[in-house]
């Protein structure tokens, strides 16, 4: 376990994590939420997915074989899909699913890059890079402790993060040649 | 302008170059970072004094009134010094993040030698 001595956020704890995987020599690393909502039994599918079909970014997602429901807290994952359809023609049916796993390239890639965070703008990136991006159906339960940090006035903060990021920045990340 | 308005800026300039050069002295900062404000303050104490110049510049740039262009500068100004903050202040979270995680990683590798060597 590394443990930071300053809470610098989440996006700081992916990057150390992503740090950690590469000083190691690591061929694949898991992004995980601890609050009980991921199953670990849902990995081997993940880290399957990378090893035998040549994906670079494994997402867990809800929705592959599910239809997405039309409730409130699912708008937004609604909004970020079809903005990531507009700038990537990639249908992501579960972008702010937190359970991920990236191969050596997308580990270099954090590495390298400090404005990626775990977010969904990161999975524009990665595609615009020319990763290969692909979703696993998994189950997710309801957060068993711990608080989500999205608040109703934080999400209208992140939606909008998440919308500028996508459009305006990630629009213009090309892929090298 | 108006002689009260001149009076004001005189003044107000004058005290913030005083501070400027008081916090240098007590090293709360750091040289490169004064010269903005040192600038800025002389300018404006430029602007009080030569009221002529002013009310011509503001008159061929089209201000309706020249205090309106002593104002416009002072926004430019601030703006400027906002945005070159901004930066900083990312430049530093970023260091900080940096040596966070330089922090963890080290700790963590010597708490593993340790185990090895026991």
């Amino acid at each position: 376990m590394v443990s930071l001595p300053i809470n610098f956020g989440l996006t700081s704890g992916i990057q150390v994590g992503m740090k950690y995987a590469k000083q190691n020599g690591y061929d694949i690393a898991i992004q995980f939420d601890g609050d009980g909502q991921h199953d670990a039994k849902y990995l081997k599918k993940l880290v399957k997915e990378i090893e035998k079909n040549n994906v670079d970014v494994a997402i867990g997602s809800r929705f592959v074989e599910k239809k997405k429901p039309f409730t409130a807290r699912m708008l937004g994952s609604r909004v970020i899909s079809f903005a990531i359809k507009l700038v990537t023609w990639k249908k992501i049916n579960d972008p702010t699913s937190g359970m991920r796993a990236y191969n050596k390239k997308a580990i270099d890639m954090f590495n390298s890059n400090a404005s990626l965070t775990p977010e969904p703008d990161t999975i524009v990136y990665m595609i615009k890079k020319g990763l290969n991006v692909k979703e696993v159906q998994v189950e997710m339960r309801e957060r068993e402790f711990g608080e989500s940090y999205l608040n109703a006035f934080k999400s209208i903060k992140y939606m909008v993060n998440m919308m500028l990021s996508i459009i305006f920045i990630r629009t213009f990340t090309r892929k090298e040649k | 302008m108006s002689l009260t308005l001149r009076i004001i800026l005189l003044i107000g300039s004058l005290i913030s170059f005083y501070l400027c050069v008081k916090k240098i002295k007590q090293a709360k900062l750091k040289v490169e970072n004064s010269i903005t404000w040192m600038m800025g303050s002389f300018v404006l104490i430029l602007m009080s004094i030569f009221d002529q110049a002013v009310q011509w510049l503001a008159n061929k740039l089209g201000f309706m009134a020249s205090v309106n262009f002593v104002f416009f500068i002072i926004i430019v100004f601030l703006l400027i010094q906002v945005f070159i903050d901004n930066i900083r202040l990312s430049t530093l979270n970023e260091k900080i993040k940096n040596l966070n995680h330089y922090i963890a990683l080290k700790e963590n590798s010597d708490e593993r030698e340790k185990n090895v060597k026991e």
